[in-house]
This record gives C-alpha cells, sequence and structure tokens, in this order.
C-alpha cells in the first residue's frame, strides 16, 4: 500500500487509486464552488448566499482531507461571515481562499 | 457483510468515505446520495445495514433525513458532520433525537492525527453503529401528523391514565419521601430522555439527575436542548453544589458525578482507571445508593454495554425503587439487560410507561398527552 504524505495530515495509507481519486473530486469541487463564492457580494440575493454557504462550508472539509488546512482555515472563516450576515470582508477572504487553491484550479 | 449507504453532498467527502469504509472487507458501500431527498429514498430500495450521514444537505437537511428514514425504513445511522462539534453541538443532539445511532465530527484543520487514524476511527464507530438493533421512530409519523413541537407529544405512551395499583404492584411501595430520581442513559438516550423528562411536570419537588454517557463537550448542548423542550429547568451539574429540586441536573462530562449525603450536595471525582465510560452511571447509581438509600428512584434507559446495571443493583439492595427500559422500546437493550440479568430492576417498562410509574412512586399523577 502506498504511503503519501500530505501537509499537516502526516503518514495516510489510504489506496493509492483513492487519493487519485479524492485529488480529482477536490479539483472539480474548487472549479466548481470557488467561481460561486467570487461572486458573493454585499447585495446578493438570499439563494445565492445560501450556496455560498455551502460551497464554503465543503470546501472547508474537503481542504483538510487533502491536507490543506490553511485553506480549511480560511473557507472556515467565509463559512463563518456568511452565518453572521456581515460581508464586508468576504471578498478580500475569497481572494485568499483562491491564491491558496491556485495549484488546484 | 454489511452494506453501507453513505450520503453527503461532497464528491471529496463521498470518495473518502467510501475508501475508508471499504478498507474493511465486513464493509461494502452500496449506494450514496448527494441529499436527504435522495437518502430517504436509497435506504428505502436498498436497505442497507447501515448510513453514514451529513447534515448540511441540499433540498433535504440531514435532519429531515434521519427522521423520515426512521419513521419508513429504520436503519442505523452514523451522522458524520462538521456541524456537530463545538458551538455546533446541539446539532448531534438534534440528530440523535431524531433517531440517529452515533455522531461523528468531521476532522477540522487544527485536529490532531492522520487521516488514515480518522478513517481507522470512523470505522470502529461505524461497526459499533451497523450492530445497534433500531426500532422505527415516531418523530417522523408525528410530523406529519403535526404533533411535533411540544414535549408531551414526544413523551409518547403516555396517553392514557395508568391503571389503578393493586396491592401486589411493586409501585405500592411507600415512597413518600423519595428526594431524588437518577437516571442512566446511554446509547439511544438522549431521545428517551426526552420521553422521560418530557413527560415530568414543572413542577415536581425531587431533584432530577441524569447520567448520559456523551463524549467532551456534549454535555452543555444536551442540557440546552432538552431545556428548551422540557417543562423542568435542565441544567448541568456542578461540583460543590446540590442539586435543585424540581431541576434536571447532568452530570458533566470528563469525570464521575457523586451525590455524597442526603443534602443532595455533589462532588465531581476523576474517572476510574480504565474506565470506558465517562461519566460512569455505576459511580453515580452507587453514591446515591449510599446517600439515599430508599429515598430515591434509579432508573436505567437504553444503552450499549453493562454499566448502571451494579449501581442498579446497589439501589435495589438498599430498598430503591429500580426502573429498567425493556427491550422492544430500547434502542440498544445492552444497559438494562444487563440489569434485569443481575435482578436489580424492580420493574421493566417501556419507554412511555417511565415517567408515569416514576410519577406514581412519588404520589402523583402522569401528565396526559395529547389525545389520540
Amino acid at each position: 500500500m502506498p504511503v503519501v504524505r500530505g501537509a499537516r495530515t502526516g503518514t495516510r495509507t489510504l489506496p493509492d487509486e483513492a487519493l487519485v481519486g479524492l485529488r480529482e473530486a477536490f479539483r472539480a469541487e474548487v472549479a466548481e464552488r470557488l467561481p460561486r463564492l467570487q461572486a458573493v457580494h454585499g447585495w446578493s440575493p438570499p439563494h445565492v448566499l445560501a450556496d455560498a454557504l455551502r460551497d464554503a462550508h465543503s470546501l472547508g472539509s474537503s481542504a483538510v482531507v487533502l491536507g490543506e488546512p490553511e485553506a480549511s482555515r480560511v473557507a472556515r472563516a467565509i463559512e463563518s461571515a456568511l452565518l453572521e450576515g456581515d460581508l464586508t470582508g468576504v471578498p478580500a477572504q475569497v481572494e485568499v481562499l483562491c491564491a491558496l487553491l491556485e495549484a488546484w484550479r | 457483510m454489511s452494506t453501507v449507504v453513505i450520503v453527503d453532498d461532497s464528491a471529496v467527502q463521498r470518495r473518502f468515505l467510501r475508501a475508508a469504509v471499504e478498507a474493511d472487507a465486513d464493509f461494502s458501500v452500496v449506494g450514496e446520495a448527494r441529499n436527504g431527498r435522495e437518502a430517504v429514498a436509497l435506504v428505502a430500495r436498498l436497505r442497507p445495514t447501515a448510513v453514514l450521514m451529513d447534515l448540511d444537505l441540499p433540498l433535504m437537511g440531514g435532519i429531515e433525513a434521519i427522521e423520515r428514514i426512521m419513521s419508513a425504513s429504520p436503519t442505523p445511522i452514523l451522522v458524520y458532520s462538521a456541524f456537530v462539534a463545538g458551538s455546533h453541538s446541539e446539532n448531534a443532539l438534534q440528530a440523535l433525537a431524531a433517531g440517529a445511532v452515533d455522531v461523528l465530527a468531521k476532522p477540522g484543520p487544527d485536529d490532531a492525527g492522520t487521516l488514515e487514524q480518522h478513517a481507522a476511527a470512523l470505522r470502529c464507530r461505524l461497526r459499533i453503529a451497523a450492530r445497534v438493533r433500531v426500532i422505527t421512530h415516531p418523530r417522523g409519523r408525528l410530523r406529519s401528523q403535526g404533533m411535533v413541537g411540544s414535549a408531551p407529544a414526544l413523551g409518547g405512551g403516555s396517553r392514557r391514565p395508568l391503571a389503578s395499583t393493586h396491592g401486589d404492584d411493586p409501585l405500592d411501595a411507600e415512597r413518600g419521601t423519595v428526594k431524588l430520581v437518577v437516571i442512566g442513559a446511554s446509547t439511544g438516550g438522549p431521545q428517551a430522555l426526552l420521553t422521560v423528562l418530557g413527560a415530568l411536570p414543572g413542577d415536581l419537588t425531587q431533584a432530577v439527575l441524569v447520567v448520559q454517557h456523551m463524549a467532551e463537550g456534549f454535555i452543555p448542548g444536551l442540557a440546552s436542548w432538552l431545556d428548551g423542550l422540557v417543562a423542568l429547568p435542565v441544567v448541568v451539574g456542578q461540583s460543590g453544589k446540590r442539586l435543585a429540586p424540581g431541576t434536571v441536573t447532568i452530570a458533566p462530562s470528563g469525570g464521575n458525578l457523586l451525590v455524597q449525603d442526603d443534602r443532595l450536595r455533589v462532588l465531581c471525582v476523576p474517572p476510574d482507571p480504565g474506565q470506558f465510560h465517562v461519566p460512569g452511571i455505576d459511580a453515580t447509581f452507587e453514591s446515591v445508593a449510599c446517600a439515599l438509600g430508599p429515598d430515591a428512584v434509579g432508573v436505567l434507559l437504553t444503552g450499549m454495554g453493562r454499566d448502571g446495571a451494579a449501581g442498579m443493583l446497589s439501589l435495589r439492595g438498599r430498598g430503591a425503587l429500580t426502573l429498567g427500559q425493556d427491550e422492544a422500546s430500547s434502542a440498544v437493550y445492552g444497559m438494562p439487560a444487563a440489569a434485569f440479568a443481575l435482578d436489580a430492576v424492580v420493574q421493566q417498562l417501556p419507554l412511555g410507561e417511565i415517567a408515569p410509574a416514576v410519577l406514581a412512586a412519588l404520589g402523583r399523577s402522569p401528565v396526559l398527552g395529547p389525545p389520540s
């Protein structure tokens, strides 16, 4: 069984094909969800904010699995801001998230 | 071979869960759902051994999906979600109340441990969950009948008046001096506690003490959740304080809560070396047996293992009334079965009849639920 070392998660012993599949899935998730987060602004309608909340939440959880803890922290911060309805800092946080996930885009 | 359905809207999580689960040759993932609606339909069609369920789902949320699954095709559900840790612990209680058998938090960015270690922990919890014998859960049906929303409606089973007692009924014993009702619960406990506590009146003059097996950090959420649903105030116990009459006190996590004397002063002590369940039910029950003897009522509800059985025996040995939940109404008939096997249970009852029996022992009339 192959051993892959992640940035934070240490030694993993999941099957190789599973790790390849996880990377593919995360790449697709980033491609799908990040643009929706980039589209959020102060006057976004509720359904856009609801989707953005789920996008931030999913990226936050998935980034942990892929060994991207800093991206996960930023995604969780975006999620908290969306939950609190304070969108002022969200665009800047999304830009940080984009930079952290650049390798996955 | 145990079959598993995975429910998560994230393809990454579904792939991770499939790999983590199928690393155990005894498990086979037979289906994946991306939202609550798909989950309900898939579980009804495939009838898996167990379900791994996220809570934050589109179209139909996880809590509603759990309710519907447990109403239509009861299946052990292990909730796997980021929305159950820390400030979100109340979601965990809602999931358990809806019928899930266990809750596991997804790893966060600051969690220690490797992904493989987390996968191993997940498999361990899933193995346990898959063995739980679940029963049809009423909440989904009650929701469809518009009866969910008040604790008495969830109390179920107390809709008829208690039959008049007879001389040979063990509940006829003179127990006019009862000061404390002590309740132990584990797997399936939160929902069972809601049923029992929800059927107790708000003007109860006795103290109620609850020991629920629960991971560190979840007890305040349990107390807050119950406090919003039952008539009695619900608080978390504090070392050195006295248990208040007319109040439900929940033993805090991280140690054992002991009742020191008949003035109901409590002390929190570290768990015994090697103690598997914390807080421990046996430790609390035995302290109550010593401090109060016949002036206590002991209740042991659903749960895996045998914690509480020895404590029930001590309570009974000191003259306390002891009530155990019966097999048919238990999510897991482990602890009550162990107590019953020790002959520590004065009376074994369906869940809905436990609160009326407690009230009868206290000389009170049961609180009637809504008409059926």
